[in-house]
């Protein structure tokens, strides 16, 4: 019959090899920086290009009605504050706070989710609403000219793709999210119950 | 190389073998353990400026590690099993001296015990002061010497048996 001190001398007494090199480990680690910036950095370039793009547009182009740059105005604002948003998330999921005792993680992670739940719910059908209407009275003078059929093409294909986001893609990415996060505090619960 | 990567060699020398069995011991897997080892050096990485020595450096990165741990899900498996299938490499062609199997086996009893247990026990292992311990964990050192107590008694006796089979 083995007691306590023999499991320990068999633990203490196991194979010496370094799990991994330490260069090899910063090495990993300054890619995995790269990638997790990389990430963030590309969608705000995406945006700004966007937001620039719309800019030159109401700068450079002459519209004859005055709701078309009220159209492209609100685009702006709206781009703006999506990426202020993005910015924001990037530092909530990043400050993650993997230095705290388990039950203030699980207090930090589960304001992390009330706080993503606000970002997919109002913020994003306020957002679609003003990029509609934003687009809409922009395209209500660009198409002005264009035939019926192809002012129905267009106004369709945008209301299909916001509508493909809103009830498929956000649901899927919202979706996938929460299971994660839930399934994270589920496991700090359980945890801090064995504790107790 | 700078002073943070220079601190950073240091830092993971000195503790990157504890936190592996920790790692190790809560999985039970060497993939898994390799990359919840790299996850929580990681974020020492990240957090290395913030560390302003409220408590010892060895505590603190035991902390992410148990965090680490506890949130790691991988990507292509998101619900977590609690009871994990034991640390045995079957694929591999090893030397099966009585040293590895002794330790194989020891892993595998770690594995039939719950989450919690498993971490106190791979810190007790490792011989971490009690304190220390204590203080990872959140919970009082009177309550965590009560829990020790028990949970080597568990070990032992699920050690003693599966050795005889």
């Amino acid at each position: 019959m083995k007691d306590f001190e023999h499991l320990k001398s068999v633990w203490l007494e196991q194979p010496k090899d370094q799990p991994l090199a330490v260069e090899e480990v910063l090495k990993q680690i300054k890619k995995e920086m790269v990638t997790v910036t990389g990430k963030l950095f590309w969608s705000i370039v995406a945006l700004t290009t966007a937001f620039v793009s719309m800019l030159i547009i109401l700068v450079f182009f002459a519209f004859q009605s005055w709701l078309t740059y009220i159209g492209i105005i609100i685009m702006l604002i709206t781009l703006l504050i999506y990426s202020v948003l993005l910015i924001r998330d990037y530092r909530l999921i990043y400050r993650e706070d993997f230095m705290l005792s388990t039950s203030e993680y699980l207090a930090h992670l589960k304001v992390y989710q009330t706080k993503r739940a606000q970002l997919y719910g109002w913020s994003y059908y306020l957002y679609l609403l003003l990029l509609s209407l934003g687009l809409g009275l922009y395209l209500a003078e660009i198409l002005q000219s264009a035939s019926p059929y192809f002012k129905i093409f267009t106004y369709s294909l945008t209301i299909i793709w916001f509508l493909i986001c809103t009830f498929y893609l956000k649901q899927k990415i919202v979706k996938n999210e929460q299971e994660k996060i839930n399934l994270m505090i589920d496991r700090l619960h359980s945890l801090q119950h064995q504790f107790a | 190389m700078t002073k943070k990567e220079a601190d950073f060699k240091v830092i993971f020398e000195v503790n990157a073998k504890k936190i592996y069995h920790l790692c190790l011991g809560f999985t039970g897997d060497e993939d898994a353990a390799d990359d919840l080892l790299q996850e929580t050096f990681l974020k020492v990485w990240q957090n290395l400026e913030k560390f302003r020595n409220q408590s010892q450096i060895s505590t603190w990165i035991y902390r992410i590690a148990v965090n680490t741990c506890l949130t790691y899900l991988r990507t292509e498996k998101r619900m977590v099993t609690k009871e994990l299938t034991p640390f045995i490499a079957e694929n591999k062609r090893e030397e099966y001296s009585e040293k590895n199997e002794q330790v194989a086996l020891l892993y595998k009893c770690i594995a039939k015990l719950d989450e919690s247990e498993r971490i106190i026990i791979t810190m007790v292992l490792d011989e971490l002061p009690y304190p220390e311990i204590a203080e990872i964990s959140g919970i009082t050192e009177g309550n965590l010497r009560v829990k020790i107590h028990r949970i080597k008694q568990k070990l032992t006796d699920l050690y003693n048996h599966y050795e005889r089979f």
